[in-house]
């Protein structure tokens, strides 16, 4: 009986252990993170009361990060959309300082949000969004624009052997307003994520 | 048919004219025409919808606050240079009514604008806000558009000739519901056909 007793023990535990791992296993949570591209034209008001335009990318919008005097990103960072479990992604810029990398959440300048739900495709592997990007940046550059964004959906491989089903790119094609160096500006263009990996 | 149209816009600008007499500010009154394609989410999908003014005008009739027929045109109404509000004119039994459905369906300017040097084009982002409200299928969107305004003389027999905005292009993107499925919308806006009346 009490060799009986402690098999059941035994397997009790066993089993508790098991569960542990499942459980563990079904609450293991992945970060991605994709190569951000911002190629926008600007249409910016100038002093004598024409126009001209003006081109933003990455490293203008770095630029006017800078500027706000909370960072000091060198040539070399990289705008990454980072998600968590698959999530709306946010900002971050990733450089190599003295062979360290260091990875920065710039969300409070660079901000992304959904303004209403997603429509998702067959088995989801093409989603449409509207996503709206939030640059206050310092310097007199900021804006405010409104993509209509496409997501594709891919394996990313985890390195176990298994692959993570995420958004493996996206882009998001679309306009609204802002200032470049304190001018008013009417922005438009696309802003593009690429080469998701797992973070 | 276009004259019919015509006709029909004619009449509804003379009861704009003739409903505030006391008032002498003059409106721009231009035909609004929208042009929508929207992927909309189904249960094993999404699919591809068409949006335009009949389908805005069935969806305003939803709200059981109208009964616009099938010749109701939208229109957009704006004194002063400001952003348009949106109206529905139509002709009934010789009588043309002309309703302010600004309730249900707004328009507003968000940030600056950017003007050209001699004035003739305006560049905004305009926001289209409908909503319909109806509990059993809603129907409605939010949209950011690019938004592009050529000015010029515009000219009316026995008003007279004044400055203001003769077409209007938008740019739009935005997300809603057709029926009470989500829908991502992409296409364009447009205003034309600009006439002055007296309020």
């Amino acid at each position: 009986m009490r060799t009986l007793f402690k098999k059941t023990k035994t397997i009790t535990a066993a089993l508790f252990c098991l569960a542990l791992t499942a459980q563990a296993q079904t609450n293991q949570i992945y970060s991605t993170v994709k190569d951000a591209s911002f190629v926008l034209t600007a249409l910016v008001q100038t002093s004598d009361g024409g126009t001209t335009t003006a081109r933003i990318t990455n490293k203008d919008i770095l630029a006017a990060i800078n500027a706000t005097g909370a960072f000091n990103f060198g040539n070399a960072a990289k705008l990454l959309f980072r998600s968590v479990n698959g999530g709306l992604p946010y900002f971050v810029v990733r450089e190599s300082i003295s062979n360290e990398v260091t990875t920065t959440d710039i969300s409070d300048y660079l901000t992304l949000t959904e303004p209403d739900d997603a429509v998702h495709g067959h088995n989801s592997i093409v989603n449409w969004g509207i996503w709206n990007y939030t640059l206050n940046g310092g310097g007199g550059t900021d804006f405010t624009f409104w993509g209509f964004t496409t997501l594709y959906t891919g394996a990313i491989p985890t390195g176990n052997g298994g692959d993570l089903l995420r958004a493996v790119s996206l882009n998001s094609i679309g306009s609204g307003p802002g200032h470049v160096n304190g001018a008013n500006a009417q922005f438009s263009g696309k802003v593009s994520g690429n080469h998701a990996r797992l973070d | 048919m276009k004259k019919m149209m015509r006709f029909a816009l004619m009449t509804a600008l003379l009861a704009l004219a003739t409903c505030g007499a006391t008032a002498q500010s003059t409106n721009v009154v231009q035909r609004a025409n929208f042009v929508l394609k929207g992927t909309t989410q189904t249960p094993s999908g999404a699919t591809s919808v068409r949006v335009i003014n009949k389908d805005i005008l069935a969806a305003l009739n939803a709200t059981g606050a109208y009964q616009f027929g099938p010749k109701a045109l939208l229109l957009f109404v704006s004194g002063d240079d400001q952003t348009p509000a949106l109206m529905v004119s139509e002709v009934s039994g010789g009588k043309t009514t002309t309703t302010d459905v600004s309730d249900y369906f707004g328009v507003t300017e968000i940030g600056n604008e950017v003007r050209s040097r001699n004035e003739s084009t305006r560049w905004q982002t305009w926001n289209f806000a409908f909503d319909n409200g109806n509990t059993n299928g809603e129907t409605g969107f939010q949209l950011w558009g690019s938004t592009t305004i050529h000015r010029g003389a515009i000219h009316t027999p026995g008003i007279g000739t004044l400055a203001g905005s003769e077409r209007v292009q938008s740019d739009v993107k935005g997300v809603g519901r057709v029926q009470g499925a989500i829908t991502i919308f992409s296409g364009s806006v447009s205003g034309a056909n600009a006439t002055l009346v007296k309020e």
